[in-house]
Parts: C-alpha cells; sequence; structure tokens
C-alpha cells in the first residue's frame, strides 16, 4: 500500500492504529488513560508545557496529536518520534514513517542508521546546537558502534530526559564491559537514570558480567532491582562453581514472577551440582516453561537415570523446536553417554536437516548417520 | 463447630447477604474444572508482575485462583475485586470446606456477586461512587480466562460486558481538568452578580407543588409530543434542555425553565434568542456570561454537587444532581420544582432510524453532525461519540453512543432518588415503545390536558443580596490565596527533590502525596474553590500514575509515585502562575 500524501489521511492511519492499541489495556483503565491524557493535553494547552514531556511515551504523544485537532500537530509527532527512537518502538517508527509531517526527521534518522564508522566519528564530532539532538544522535550511534562510546555522554544528555541516559546505560551494560565501572559510579550518583526505565535491564546484564560477587555490586542499589536482577546473581555464582549461593538467591523469586522458571531451572542445576537429586526434581517439577523444563530435565538426567528415563530424553529432543539446537545437542549426547544409540540415530536421521548449521552437532550426527556406525547398531 | 460452618459464619457476620449464597451445610463438590498451578500462573501472571493496585477477578471458579492471590506477597498487596456470578452459589459454598478465610485475612480481597442485571449498577455504584476510588481503574487487571461452573460461564459471558462498560465509563466522573475547572470557577464569579442573589434551591424545591413537571431533551420522538405540549404549556411546568429552546419557541411553546449546562462559550447560541418570554434560566452557574445574559436577569441560582458551589454558597442545601448533560439537569431541576409527577419526552438518547435530534433542536444535531463527519475523516479524536448499544425500550437493543449511555445512566441515578421519595418518574417513551430504557423510570403517556387544571400564577421567590455580599468578601482574597498555594507547591517540589536523594524505600510518598492536595495555606472562604481547582487534576493525576506503575520494579513504582507529585506540583505552579491575572480581576471585580 502506497503511504499517504495527505496529513488527513495520514492522520485517519494513526487514529486507527491507536485504536487497535486500546485493546491492549483492559476497557475500563484505556478509559481512564484516555481521560488522564485528555486532562493533560488541555493543561498544556491552556498553561504550558511541562518538564519537555518527560512522563509521556511515544505512544502518549502520538495520542496528543489527535487531540490537538491540527494545533500543534508537528511538535508532537516530532517528539513522539524522537521519543520513539529511545524506547526502539519499531511499531511507532514505522507508522510515523507514512506520515509527510515528519519526512525531514525521519530522513536525519535514516542517514545516522546508514552511517559507517567512519562518518559516524564524523557525525559525533560535530557541535550540536540542541542538546536533545546530540544525545539522540550518540544513542542511535552508540547502538551501532558501541566502541565508539564515550563514557563521558552519561553524563553529559538533557537532565529533564533521564530516559536518554538509561537508553545508553543498557548499551553500555550490555556491549561495553570495559566500562561498567564508569557506568556503575554514574547510576550510584543519578539513580533516576536507572529508574527512568526497567531498572534490571541494566543491572541484570551488569551482574551477569561482574568480576567480583553481585552482591557487592549491589549493594549500592538495594531496593532498586527485581528478579532478573536476583536471578542474573544465582546464575553468576552458579557459573562460578558456587550453586549452594544460587540456591540461596533464587529461594526469593516467587511464584508468580515472571521469572520463576529461570529461577527454578538454575535450583534444578545447583542441586544436581550438589547432588541433592529430590530437590532438584521438586524444582524441575515446578517449571512450567517447556524448553526451561527440558532443560532442567536434562541436567537432572545427568545425575540420575532412575529420576529421568530414557524415554523421556528421547521425548525432548523429539519435541524441541529447531529455533533450539542446543537442547537437541545435549539430549544426543546425553543419549550416547547413555548408549542408547539406536535412539540417538533414529532422531538424527529425522532431524538432521534441522540442525545442520550446529557447528558441534553436526560432527555427532555425521558420526551416528555413517554406514558402519548404522551396522553395528 | 465446623471448618465450614466457622468460615461461613464470619463471612455472613462481614456481610449479610452471604446468607443468601451459603447454606448452612456445605454442598456436595460443584461441577467445575479445577485450576492447575500452571493454569493459575498463567492467568495471573500479568497482574503478579506489575506495580497497579487494583485487580479483578471475575468468576470464583474453584476457588483456588483467590488463594493463589492471598499467597502472593505483592498481590496481597492490591486491591482485589473477586465478582462471583450467579450460577456458581454451590461452588463458591463447597470450596469453604478448605481454610480459605485465613489466607485473606490482611489482604485487599473483597468478593461482591452479580446475580441479576442491577447487580452490574450496584457493584459501580458502590465500589468506585467517589472520586478517590476511580483512579485505581486506570491499572486495572482483569482475570477471565478461568473455568465457572456451565451456568456461571454463562454469567460471565452475559454480565463480563456490561460491567467493563459501567466502569470504563467511571472516569468520565472525575469532573474537568484543572483548565477546565477553572473555567467554571471564573464563569461561577462572572455570573455572581446575576445568580448570587437569586433563589436558590430550598427556595425552589416543591414551588409548584403537586402540579406535574414535563422534561423535555432534544432526542427525534420530541416532534410526535408537539401539539400536546402546545395544550400542556400552562397546565405543567415545562422543563426544557437548552437544544430545544429556540425550536419549542418556533413551535408557540414558552417553557418555564430552561437548563443550560456547558461551560463553552459556543453553546451561548442555544439560548441567545429566549427574547422576553417567560422562561427563567434554571442552568448551571458555571456556564458562560453570555448564556445567562440573553434572560435579562430572570434566573434561579442552582445549586449542584461540585465543590466550586461550596465556594459559592458554604451554607448550601438541597443539592441536586446535574449529570453531564442539559437534559439530565432538566430532570433534576422539573424533580426539584414540584411534589408531583415528573413526565420525560424527547430522552430517546439512541437512533431509531438516522436522526439522532429533533429537528428544532438545529445547534445540537449540527454539532452531533460535525463530530460524526469529522470522525469519519479521521482529524477529530471521537471521545464519547463511539457508538455503543443499549437496551430499546420495547425490548432489544437500539444503537446509541457512549455519551448518550451515560446520560441514560445519569439519569436513572436521579430517577432513583426521586422514586424513593415517593416522586412518580415517567418515561413517555417507554410508553411509546421507542428509545432507550432509563431504568427506575415507569412507562406512561403525557396526561390529557383536560384532566389538569391551570397553574397558578406562581413567582418566584424573593431576591437576597447578603449571599453576595458574604461571596464577594471570600473572593476579594483569591489572588492573595493563589500566591499562597502557588508558594505552596513550590515547597513541595524542593522536598520532593530533596527526597529523591534518598534511597527509594526511604522516599516519604504517602506524606508528600497528602501535601498535594492540602489548601491550608489558602483562607478558609476560598479554601473550597481551591480544592475543586486541584481535585479534577490530582485525580487525573493518580489516574496516571496508576496506569505508569504498570512496571515490575518496586523501586520503579516508587519513582513514578514522586515524579507524578512532581508533574502535579509542576502543573499547578504553572497554571497559579498563568492564572494570576485572572485571580485578580476577579478578586477587584469582586471587590467593586
Amino acid at each position: 500500500m502506497a503511504p499517504p500524501t495527505d496529513p488527513a489521511e495520514g492522520l485517519l492511519a494513526l487514529r486507527d492504529w491507536l485504536r487497535g492499541r486500546a485493546a491492549e489495556l483492559p476497557r475500563p483503565a484505556y478509559a481512564a488513560y484516555y481521560q488522564s491524557l485528555t486532562a493533560a493535553f488541555f493543561r498544556i494547552n491552556r498553561f504550558g508545557v511541562e518538564d519537555g514531556f518527560a512522563a509521556f511515551t511515544a505512544r502518549d504523544l502520538l495520542h496528543f496529536v489527535l487531540m490537538s485537532e491540527g494545533r500543534l500537530t508537528e511538535y508532537f509527532m516530532r517528539t513522539g518520534y524522537a521519543r520513539a527512537i529511545v524506547e526502539e518502538d519499531a511499531e511507532v517508527l514505522d507508522l510515523l514513517a507514512t506520515l509527510p509531517l515528519i519526512r525531514g526527521f525521519q530522513t536525519w534518522y535514516h542517514a545516522l542508521l546508514a552511517m559507517d564508522e567512519a562518518a559516524a566519528r564524523r557525525e559525533l564530532a560535530k557541535v550540536f546546537a540542541d542538546a536533545e539532538e546530540r544525545a539522540v544522535t550518540r544513542l542511535v550511534l552508540a547502538r551501532r558502534f558501541p566502541a565508539l562510546i564515550d563514557p563521558a555522554w552519561l553524563t553529559q544528555r538533557p537532565t529533564s530526559q533521564p530516559q536518554l541516559g538509561h537508553a545508553l546505560a543498557k548499551v553500555i551494560a550490555t556491549r561495553r564491559r570495559d566500562l561498567h565501572a564508569r557506568l556503575l559510579a554514574v547510576l550510584r550518583a543519578e539513580p533516576n537514570v536507572l529508574v527512568a526505565g526497567e531498572p534490571d535491564e541494566i543491572l541484570a546484564p551488569l551482574v551477569s558480567a561482574a568480576t567480583e560477587a553481585p552482591q557487592k555490586l549491589l549493594a549500592p542499589f538495594e531496593g532498586y532491582f527485581g528478579d532478573p536482577t536476583v536471578v542474573a546473581a544465582a546464575g553468576w555464582h552458579l557459573e562460578h562453581g558456587e550453586p549452594a549461593a544460587a540456591l540461596e538467591l533464587v529461594a526469593r523469586v516467587r511464584t508468580l514472577s515472571d521469572r520463576h522458571d529461570d529461577a527454578r531451572l538454575i535450583a534444578t542445576v545447583a542441586c544436581c551440582e550438589l547432588k541433592r537429586v529430590d530437590d532438584a526434581k521438586r524444582h524441575r517439577d515446578a517449571i512450567v516453561e517447556p524448553a526451561a523444563r527440558s532443560r532442567a530435565t536434562l541436567a537432572l538426567a545427568q545425575i540420575s537415570s532412575v529420576t529421568v528415563a530414557t524415554s523421556e530424553v528421547v521425548a525432548i529432543a523429539e519435541t524441541c523446536t529447531a529455533a533450539d539446537p542446543e537442547l537437541f545437542f545435549r539430549s544426543i549426547r546425553l543419549l550416547l553417554a547413555r548408549t542408547a544409540l539406536g535412539e540417538a540415530r533414529e532422531l538424527c536421521r529425522r532431524r538432521e536437516a534441522e540442525f545442520s548449521g550446529h557447528a558441534q552437532l553436526k560432527p555427532i550426527i555425521d558420526t551416528i548417520l555413517r554406514p558402519a556406525m548404522a551396522r553395528v547398531t | 463447630m465446623s471448618l465450614y460452618a466457622e468460615q461461613r459464619g464470619a463471612l455472613i457476620a462481614s456481610y449479610a447477604g452471604f446468607a443468601e449464597v451459603m447454606p448452612a451445610e456445605p454442598p456436595a463438590s460443584a461441577p467445575v474444572a479445577p485450576t492447575s498451578a500452571a493454569e493459575r500462573r498463567g492467568l495471573l501472571r500479568v497482574s503478579a508482575n506489575n506495580h497497579a493496585a487494583f485487580l479483578m477477578i471475575l468468576g470464583w471458579g474453584d476457588g483456588t485462583l483467590v488463594e493463589e492471590v492471598s499467597t502472593d506477597p505483592l498481590l496481597r498487596q492490591k486491591n482485589v475485586l473477586v465478582v462471583a456470578f450467579e450460577g456458581e452459589q454451590d461452588a463458591f459454598a463447597a470450596s469453604f470446606r478448605r481454610p480459605i478465610l485465613p489466607a485473606l485475612r490482611g489482604t485487599g480481597i473483597s468478593i461482591v456477586w452479580i446475580r441479576r442485571d442491577e447487580d452490574v449498577g450496584a457493584i459501580t455504584r458502590q465500589r468506585f461512587g467517589a472520586h478517590p476510588d476511580i483512579p485505581q481503574l486506570a491499572g486495572c487487571d482483569v482475570v477471565d480466562g478461568h473455568p465457572l461452573t456451565v451456568p456461571a460461564q454463562a454469567s460471565r459471558a452475559r454480565w463480563r460486558d456490561a460491567l467493563m462498560t459501567a466502569l470504563s465509563d467511571r472516569p468520565q466522573a472525575f469532573g474537568n481538568d484543572i483548565g477546565d475547572s477553572f473555567t467554571g470557577l471564573a464563569h461561577c464569579a462572572a455570573n455572581a452578580r446575576t445568580l448570587m442573589p437569586a433563589p436558590g434551591n430550598e427556595q425552589l424545591r416543591g414551588l409548584y407543588g403537586r402540579a406535574p413537571a414535563i422534561s423535555i431533551a432534544a432526542g427525534p420522538s420530541l416532534k410526535r409530543h408537539i401539539p400536546r405540549l402546545r395544550e400542556l404549556q400552562d397546565r405543567c411546568v415545562l422543563v426544557a434542555c437548552d437544544a430545544v429552546l429556540h425550536g419549542l419557541l418556533a413551535e408557540g411553546i414558552v417553557p418555564h425553565f430552561v437548563t443550560p449546562l456547558e461551560r463553552l462559550k459556543e453553546t451561548a447560541k442555544m439560548v441567545a434568542e429566549v427574547g422576553p418570554t417567560r422562561t427563567v434560566f434554571a442552568g448551571l452557574p458555571v456556564v458562560h456570561e453570555d448564556t445567562l445574559a440573553p434572560f435579562a436577569g430572570r434566573a434561579v441560582c442552582i445549586c449542584v454537587g461540585d465543590q466550586v458551589y461550596d465556594w459559592m454558597f458554604p451554607e448550601r442545601r438541597h443539592a441536586i444532581m446535574a449529570g453531564s448533560s442539559s437534559g439530565v439537569l432538566s430532570v433534576s431541576v422539573a424533580g426539584l420544582l414540584t411534589d408531583g409527577p415528573v413526565y420525560m419526552i424527547g430522552h430517546d438518547l439512541s437512533r431509531d432510524g438516522e436522526a439522532s435530534h429533533w429537528t428544532g433542536s438545529g445547534f445540537a444535531a449540527g454539532f452531533w453532525k460535525k463530530i460524526k463527519d469529522g470522525a469519519s475523516k479521521g482529524a477529530v479524536w471521537q471521545g464519547g461519540y463511539e457508538d455503543r448499544v443499549v437496551p430499546r425500550n420495547g425490548g432489544g437493543q437500539v444503537p446509541s453512543i457512549t455519551w448518550w449511555d451515560r446520560f441514560r445512566n445519569e439519569i436513572g441515578a436521579v430517577s432513583l432518588v426521586l422514586s424513593r421519595s415517593g416522586r412518580g418518574v415517567h418515561n413517555v417513551n417507554a410508553h411509546d415503545g421507542i428509545g432507550a430504557v432509563i431504568e427506575n423510570s415507569t412507562a406512561a403517556p403525557l396526561p390529557e390536558p383536560a384532566s389538569l387544571p391551570l397553574l397558578p400564577d406562581t413567582p418566584l421567590p424573593p431576591r437576597d443580596a447578603s449571599r453576595l455580599d458574604q461571596w464577594r468578601g471570600r473572593a476579594s482574597r483569591l489572588h492573595e490565596d493563589g500566591d499562597a498555594l502557588r508558594a505552596h507547591m513550590r515547597a513541595l517540589r524542593a522536598d520532593i527533590a530533596a527526597a529523591k536523594r534518598l534511597p527509594p524505600d526511604q522516599w516519604p510518598i504517602d506524606e508528600l502525596t497528602a501535601r498535594a492536595g492540602i489548601t491550608e495555606c489558602v483562607s478558609e472562604g476560598n479554601r473550597c474553590a481551591f480544592t475543586y481547582f486541584l481535585r479534577s487534576a490530582l485525580n487525573n493525576c493518580l489516574s496516571d500514575l496508576h496506569r505508569r506503575r504498570r512496571t515490575s520494579s518496586t523501586a520503579r513504582s516508587r519513582w513514578h509515585a514522586l515524579n507524578g507529585i512532581d508533574g502535579f506540583a509542576h502543573a499547578l505552579e504553572n497554571a497559579l502562575t498563568t492564572l494570576a491575572p485572572q485571580l485578580k480581576e476577579i478578586a477587584d471585580g469582586a471587590a467593586n
């Protein structure tokens, strides 16, 4: 479908899209949302802008576009577009890309996305008159070329928009391990940055990459982090050969938590390492998500062929998805360790094509399916 | 005493209505599929991983979902409304053979029943009747995917939508935002000279004795009543909504009263040609002064529930319900003016054919067309004009819109109040089998003119200038009070900035929130004015906060709370700065 060229047509598309979003919330919640946005809109119209719309998301700002009936439309649209870049809201970016009003802004963004590293360096060296434009430019290029991040950027951003700091901190936490110490110092001094988005999006990767015990790293952030960071810390202890410490941490994760299955998987593996088969089974049985449950079952199967029968391992290899070759690989390895060569060969024969891209799996499959091996069985 | 008997006793002690659904002996287990732990986790996942304050569980099921909620540390703190449905009484009672009540103690879980249509409205009114109850809806989660008994499953399917619709309308009860509320306040001040000395509700109550009153709204069905209305106009008290005034005058019908309600200057056009007729302004004091001016002083002072009227009339009594439209107000005013029956005509609140309004209400019909046409072109947000289907008089359903459905419920509430005091409220459309159903009213035709005597000459009660003088004393301090409140907000913001330097679990959120609504710094006489000014803004701010608290992080949730108060204080400070000249103008105007 050709993009609309008439602004009214674009607004119609925007209205329909926002109406579609209404279904994402329960109806009373959406009605209250709409009511409070209307109030904010009237307030802003009459008494002026408050704090650069810091509290509003890209989607809130798009509602304002419709409410403004032609007044301030371009301003809200551009601000909404900038906010969508920060939030990485691809759906909003795609939608706005069809509207003629922000073409110039979109061209600028696409140019940033198309730059090679040398051009990005030149762009970053420019003097920006507008602090927000500078901060968004840095963020977009940081996401593409993390090596170009200057730690000074963490403190050079519009104070009214801590979301920009949060988004940059996320990039550093996940892609610049060498800057973690600097990042932690900034977060300690400006916790606003941490809570401008979900704090766990920054703290969990920092914990996973920590070189010392996570508790020490997390001590200044007590009260800021939730289950994802706790689970990351437990994972850290497991990786560092401290299963008891991992168990202690995951005990804090609630049954109804989003991270419950991850926590139980860690608990299962930790119990296996501690040779506590019954406890491992109890944790495994509490897992709902199929892939996590399969992983836990394989961990348990490694220490107890009584608790996990070979048929259970075969079932995992049969049902795991092509998107999860590691699960298939580990199942086959386990079957081979249990000398269940016939089952392993049959599985490899049937699913060979799905997992041919897995580097460690391919030689095993090739070996199992060689005629000589076939004859042995 | 058995565990069941013990829990039954405790439940009945908390609310006698539980006796209806809990027999003396526990029933055998009801045929409801048990919910597995994995299913319960799936159903509660969203709510258990955000800090929004409110969760609704539609259906009791086997009771395990509620038990699961009571054991989760986060969900235990939420306001949880469990709606049990007709058809699951046995399942409900049977589940109390297990020890459920001890787990519920100390939680925010409450249980209500929907067993008949009217329970939906009752729950909405009772649970979300007051302004402070409403903001939590912005953060609500709804769980309704769990198995129920077969009859309860049907009940849930039947009443779920009605409940969601009723709750969706509650935020509208916030009133207006701070911009508009101030508009109301400024308009009241501008109209004070005419309205403050005019007779108020207490002098107007029962003014026409037991004479019948007719509330006239702008639905297309009004056309069929015009000849009869012409005959009745000197035998009944005619109270018209603003939209029909010019049309009625053109038909030779002169209403006794008309009830404008909107603050918008544009709506003054609906009464501009009232001329030197007998028609008296009985609208709200918050209308634009251009709406009042054409009546040349023929006015009564109608007092309704909003706090701005506490400022105008601190000693006020007998406030009536305004509702959200001139048509709703016309029913309330009709009920005030006589002790006799109230007839409603033209309250279609629906589209039976293509017409939205009576042809004599050109302005309202034009406004409707503008909104609906604009909406179809996509440039205008359709706030309140979305299509909706409502029950039709004579059975079945009829197309309506969100606003009309709200008016329908508001008139239903007015009718309930009137009928409880023994008054007859008759919907003529119900007699004719057209238009939307209005609860708590009865079907009846307009009375026969010959059966009624002519109304006696009824002059309005005398004006009383002392009320105006008292108001002037208060209003003359409005300007300095505005400055004091602005200083209060500035100090609050400074304290919020200081609090942010502490760890999140030490942020004094409750104390700071309480200070956001305080008007102690304002002189006593003007406190109501500023409370009114703050109220809607604060409710909208809290509503926004409840929505933003849909985060799994406790710290982020608290940060939103702190920032929400800061944003509110900033908005108020901004507003008071912008409004300072207007406050001064009101103060100066009142003094002169």
